[in-house]
Order: structure tokens, then C-alpha cells, then sequence
């Protein structure tokens, strides 16, 4: 905790230099979050040409943004609140105006392939690579509380602040959300179980 | 009238004093009636010998794995009961690992790992122009940095002040024309030395300033002299002295051939033209004034 707070602190300095017009600040500002915000923005946008764009557009509009915003010690809720804004406005253009080819580019989270080699199937083994495909598997609304609280790690008062819904509305849903990760991940299990005890003559794709 | 079926699904509620006050009655009642449902709770409060107790609960919250797994998903302390339905309930059992295992990786997912130019990017959309000025200066000086580490990098360094200097100064255009004499390594060195050798300083004066008007004009030998100016840049790159004193004196001679070329009947010269000695020390400056001393004497 003691950590947490003084990380915060230094979070804030840095951010105040920037609105001082410190341009260094602002590049230590931005390599320290790059990661964070293409990760949150990735699980939005699923494409990665798309997400480092629209990761770039949050920064900008941070920049932007910084000389209205005041309350330096939130920094982090609210660089994650424009990554989500800026992602959701990216995804909904995409779907009034979906792209003349509709190949869509290469996943972010690779998901299963019909034949895979075996470095592959370790790869996909991996608890990162199954995490990510049960999250894709669960609702939308639950992926997203799950992205916000326990992947990105903000408080349950900051998400439903930021879902706009009460705290103990955003407090069921979390658990609801947990409980169908942990049993999309268990299918998943099954799933390859299944499917390495036996290849099924005409079985899934 | 409460059934076992439902004493069994609220059993987990009752003993966590999670059941309100009309319900809790009916319970009570049942609890006096049914002496298995009383042994269970019984076997549970007295928390002694859980080997009954916990096949006990398992089965009797079995049916309500997913109401266990919610009490679970929602983090908060385990019941008493849920940890004896876990204990006994495998699915449950995995739910909970797997669930821990979750937590445990969610996090390493908070992160992509952004490419090498994504932040300059971001830099260079973001900043102002003084920024961006200094992003592109030190750009530039990476690359003149990379461009001087070529091995051969010195010797075209070397090659071309050679030929920025010799034109700057050994051509009849060059601003600093003075310059050649020093290069051609003559004793005469200025316009005042050569008018005395010519023995009448009005007569020299003219003469020079008709040289300098017509030097500009005549370029005939600039072939020549450009000649002069490569020699001196390779002798100066292959570090041959040799063949960069002959560049500079094919220099020298273009200059002096520029010089005798300016023979016009207004200069005319008598007497004696020169110092001898200065003729026996002579380089290439010399002789060409000496030259239009005699060419139109004779």
C-alpha cells in the first residue's frame, strides 16, 4: 500500500509537470503508460494496427485534455476512462462504417486454429492465451467489468464511477462476472481435454 | 411446512444467521422435527468431527454448487458450509482454483507491450514545433553521426575542404584571390611586391587592375585549373605530397597562363622590367608578371 501511495504521488509530480509545459514529463508520461493503455484498448479493439492507433488517440487527447484536468492524484482512473471512451467511440465508427475489405486483421488474443503445430498448441496452452480466449467468450458486459476491475486492477468505486452504475450494482456484477470467467475458462479446459484424447472424424473446426 | 429438500438449500443461510425472522422459525420448527436435519447442524456447530458432517453438507448443498461458486466469486468470507461443499464437491473444488488462477494472471493481461516508436510518435503528434525542431535536429545528428563512422568517411571529409578552399581562393572568381600566391608558395605575396617588380609602380597598378578586370572574363583555362583543383584534392586524400604540389602549380600555371593572356597595347613597358634576382627566386606569379613586361617590349 505504502508502495501504491508513493507510486501515486510520483504519478502525480509527473503529471504536474506536464501541465507546467514540461516536455520530458510528458515523454516519461507517456512510455510509462503505453503498455497500460494498449492493453486496455486491445481488449476493445481487436485488431492491432487499430489499437495502436486508437491508443495513440487517447494520448492525444490526454494531451490535450491535461491543462483542464486538475485532480492529479486520479490520474490513472481518468488516462483509463479516455482509453475506454476513445476506444468504444473507435469500435461504434467501425460499426456504422465497417472497412471496405472485411478481412479482419490479425488478432491480438490468437485464437485456436484447426491445425495447429505443436509449438502452437503449447502457446495456446499458456494460461495467458486461455484467459484471453475466455474472456472473449463472456458477454460483453461482464468482459468489460472484468477488463476494468481485475485486469487493469481499478477500485469497484472507480468502475462503476466509470460504467455510470451504482457501486453495488457494479459489485454483483463482478462476481457474476468472475464466477462465468472461471466457468468459460473450465469449458475451455474440457474443450481441449476433449480434444486431445481424440481427433473426431468430421468434429469442431 | 418445511421439507428437508428445502431445509438443505437454506441450510448454508441458517447457519450463517443469514435468514430473517419468519423463515428462521419455520426452521427452527423443522430442526425439531426432523431429527437427521437436527444431527447435521449439530455435526457442523460442534465443529468437532467434520468427517460426517462434511459428506453431509456436501450433499445437501450439492445442488447448489452454483449458488457456492457465486458466495465464492464474490470474494468475501467463506461460510462455514462453503468450505465443506468445497471440500467435497470436486467442479467446486476446480471452480476454486481455477478462479484463483484467474486472479493470478488477470493482471499480467493489463499490459501490451507497445512497439519501439510508439512513444515518439505519440511525441511527435503531441509537442509543439520547438519539439519537434529539436526531434528533427538530433535526427540529423544521428545520422551525420552514422554517416561519418563509414570508414572512408575522413578522406572525402579531407577531399572536399580541399576543394571548397582552392575554390575559394586559387581561381580567378574566388573571393579571396590574395590566398593563391600564398598557395603557389610565392615570395610575392601582395599587389604592392609584384607592381615593384614591373620597376613602375603607376604602370604596375594599371597592369593589375587590368588583369583583375580581364582575369574575370577570360575563363578559357578554367578546364585546366579544375584539373589542378582534382590533383590537389586526391594528393591531399592519398596523403601523395607529390600530387599536391603539382595540382597546386597546375593551379599556379592556369593563373599565370591568365596572366600573360592580358597583352594589350596600352601596356607598354620600357626598360628594364625587373629585378634579376626576383626572376631567379621566381615561382609562377613571377614569371607571369614578367612575361607581360617582355612580351610587349619585344
Amino acid at each position: 500500500m505504502q508502495n501504491h501511495d508513493q507510486d501515486t504521488q510520483e504519478i502525480a509530480r509527473l503529471v504536474r509537470r506536464c501541465r507546467e509545459g514540461d516536455e520530458l514529463a510528458w515523454e516519461e508520461l507517456v512510455r510509462r503508460f503505453q503498455n497500460r493503455v494498449l492493453g486496455l484498448v486491445s481488449h476493445y479493439v481487436r485488431s492491432r494496427e487499430d489499437a495502436r492507433d486508437v491508443a495513440q488517440e487517447v494520448f492525444i487527447r490526454v494531451f490535450r485534455s491535461l491543462p483542464n484536468f486538475e485532480n492529479e492524484e486520479r490520474f490513472v482512473p481518468w488516462l483509463l476512462r479516455i482509453a475506454r471512451t476513445t476506444a468504444i467511440d473507435h469500435t461504434r465508427r467501425r460499426a456504422a462504417r465497417p472497412p471496405a475489405q472485411d478481412v479482419p486483421a490479425e488478432d491480438m488474443h490468437a485464437l485456436a486454429d484447426p491445425n495447429p503445430d505443436p509449438a502452437e498448441r503449447t502457446e495456446r496452452a499458456s494460461e495467458r492465451g486461455m484467459l484471453r480466449r475466455a474472456l472473449d467468450r463472456c458477454s460483453s458486459l461482464h468482459r468489460e467489468i472484468l477488463v476494468l476491475r481485475e485486469v487493469q486492477g481499478m477500485a469497484l468505486n472507480e468502475v462503476a464511477d466509470l460504467l455510470g452504475i451504482p457501486s453495488g450494482t457494479a459489485k454483483s456484477r463482478a462476481a457474476r462476472a468472475r464466477a462465468e470467467l472461471a466457468r468459460e475458462v473450465m469449458a475451455l479446459e474440457d474443450e481441449e481435454v476433449r480434444r486431445l484424447e481424440g481427433p473426431q472424424p468430421g468434429g469442431a473446426s | 411446512m418445511m421439507t428437508c429438500d428445502r431445509f438443505h438449500d437454506r441450510l448454508d443461510a441458517y447457519l450463517a444467521g443469514g435468514v430473517a425472522e419468519p423463515e428462521r422459525a419455520e426452521i427452527e420448527q423443522h430442526l425439531e422435527d426432523c431429527g437427521e436435519c437436527a444431527s447435521v447442524v449439530a455435526s457442523v456447530l460442534a465443529d468437532g468431527e467434520p468427517s460426517i458432517a462434511f459428506p453431509v453438507l456436501a450433499r445437501t448443498t450439492g445442488r447448489s454448487c452454483g449458488r457456492v461458486q457465486d458466495a465464492i466469486a464474490e470474494g468475501g468470507p467463506w461460510s462455514a458450509t462453503m468450505t465443506a461443499h468445497v471440500d467435497e464437491c470436486e467442479p467446486c473444488a476446480r471452480f476454486v482454483a481455477v478462479l484463483a488462477r484467474c486472479d493470478r494472471v488477470l493482471p499480467q493481461l493489463a499490459a501490451v507491450e507497445a512497439d519501439a516508436d510508439f512513444a515518439s510518435d505519440v511525441i511527435m503528434a503531441t509537442l509543439s514545433r520547438p519539439k519537434l525542431s529539436r526531434v528533427a535536429w538530433r535526427r540529423w545528428l544521428d545520422r551525420l553521426e552514422r554517416w561519418l563512422e563509414r570508414p572512408r568517411a575522413a578522406q572525402e571529409f579531407a577531399y572536399a575542404i580541399t576543394v571548397i578552399a582552392v575554390l575559394l581562393t586559387a581561381t580567378p572568381m574566388s573571393p579571396f584571390p590574395q590566398v593563391s600566391t600564398w598557395l603557389s608558395a610565392s615570395p610575392l605575396t601582395t599587389s604592392r611586391d609584384r607592381a615593384s617588380i614591373a620597376g613602375d609602380e603607376a604602370l604596375a597598378d594599371r597592369v593589375i587592375g587590368e588583369i583583375q578586370i580581364r582575369g574575370t572574363r577570360l575563363v578559357r583555362d578554367l578546364d585546366r585549373l579544375g584539373q589542378g583543383i582534382a590533383t590537389t584534392g586526391a594528393g591531399f586524400l592519398t596523403g601523395d605530397p607529390e600530387r599536391v604540389h603539382r595540382g597546386a602549380d597546375e593551379v599556379g600555371c592556369g593563373l599565370q597562363s591568365l596572366w600573360s593572356g592580358v597583352r594589350t597595347p596600352e601596356v607598354e613597358v620600357e626598360g628594364p622590367c625587373a629585378d634579376p634576382s626576383a626572376v631567379q627566386t621566381g615561382g609562377g606569379t613571377k614569371t607571369a608578371c614578367i612575361v607581360i613586361a617582355t612580351g610587349e617590349r619585344t
